[in-house]
């Protein structure tokens, strides 16, 4: 799982604002179910062009709702050879968080 | 919108007869017209089928109002009514959302199944308050970068 730079200080704050529980499903999901539709909370894929994938082999972008508490912005890749090792691994890159308004 | 027809024209005084159970069953199949003493006309309908034909006309109102708005070259909020988050789209997107919301509201009449017209709205406004976020937008539409940092499971 990779967050974007710009988005870490949001990561890291995760738990303390939508609470552990909130925190650990939405990590359960996209790390094992990042393309269906999730057991709690919801999950859109992004509309418009703009929501096409950002590298090759990766999904298009997908808000996911964090029980009413925000919005996480990922793209996923189920098979990406990335890293130094080049095995075949699923590879969630969050884009963009919004823990303020919800 | 889809084509209920009865051949049965019930009077008032059938509600209080033998008849009652034979309305009521028509009304749950689909509709039941009924004519009181000074010949007005009334229909009864299950609710779920008047709730989705309201849904589907409100729909198809607000689509209307937007597409006029749209066609404005400097269009404002006010001219898309309870679509006014289209403003964060462009033209091309905007254009798609009338597709697919044309396309919705065709299949929700067809059907009487309102999911896929609830769920073109929703996920088309969940994105435009994606976008209407200056650095989300930023990230979103903006070029690719590869500056990601690996995380750990919350614990």
């Amino acid at each position: 799982m990779l967050v974007h730079r710009q988005y870490l200080d949001t990561w890291n704050s995760l738990v303390e604002r939508v609470g552990l529980e909130n925190a650990q499903q939405f990590w359960d999901h996209v790390a094992f179910t990042p393309g269906e539709h999730p057991r709690v909370g919801t999950s859109s894929v992004m509309k418009g062009k703009h929501n096409t994938p950002k590298w090759p082999g990766y999904s298009k972008t997908i808000h996911y709702e964090i029980s009413g508490a925000g919005r996480i912005d990922y793209q996923y890749d189920p098979a990406s050879t990335e890293g130094a090792e080049h095995d075949v691994h699923g590879v969630v890159k969050i884009l963009a968080i919004d823990l303020g308004s919800h | 919108m889809a084509e209920v027809t009865t051949d049965v024209v019930f009077q008032a005084s059938d509600l209080a007869g033998a008849r009652r159970r034979e309305f009521l069953s028509a009304a749950r199949d689909g509709r039941a017209l009924l004519r009181d003493t000074d010949g007005f006309a009334l229909a009864m309908v299950p609710l779920a089928d008047l709730e989705a034909v309201s849904e589907i006309g409100q729909a198809a109102l607000t689509l209307l109002r937007a597409e006029s708005g749209l066609r404005r070259t400097d269009a404002h909020a006010s001219d898309l009514g309870p679509l006014a988050w289209l403003l964060v789209f462009d033209e091309e997107d905007r254009a798609q959302f009338v597709e697919e919301l044309s396309d919705a509201i065709t299949l929700a009449d067809a059907t009487r199944d309102l999911r896929p017209l609830r769920t073109c709205l929703r996920d088309w406004q969940t994105t435009a308050e994606a976008l209407s976020d200056p650095a989300r937008r930023l990230v979103l539409i903006g070029a690719a970068d590869d500056d990601f940092v690996e995380v750990e499971r919350p614990a």
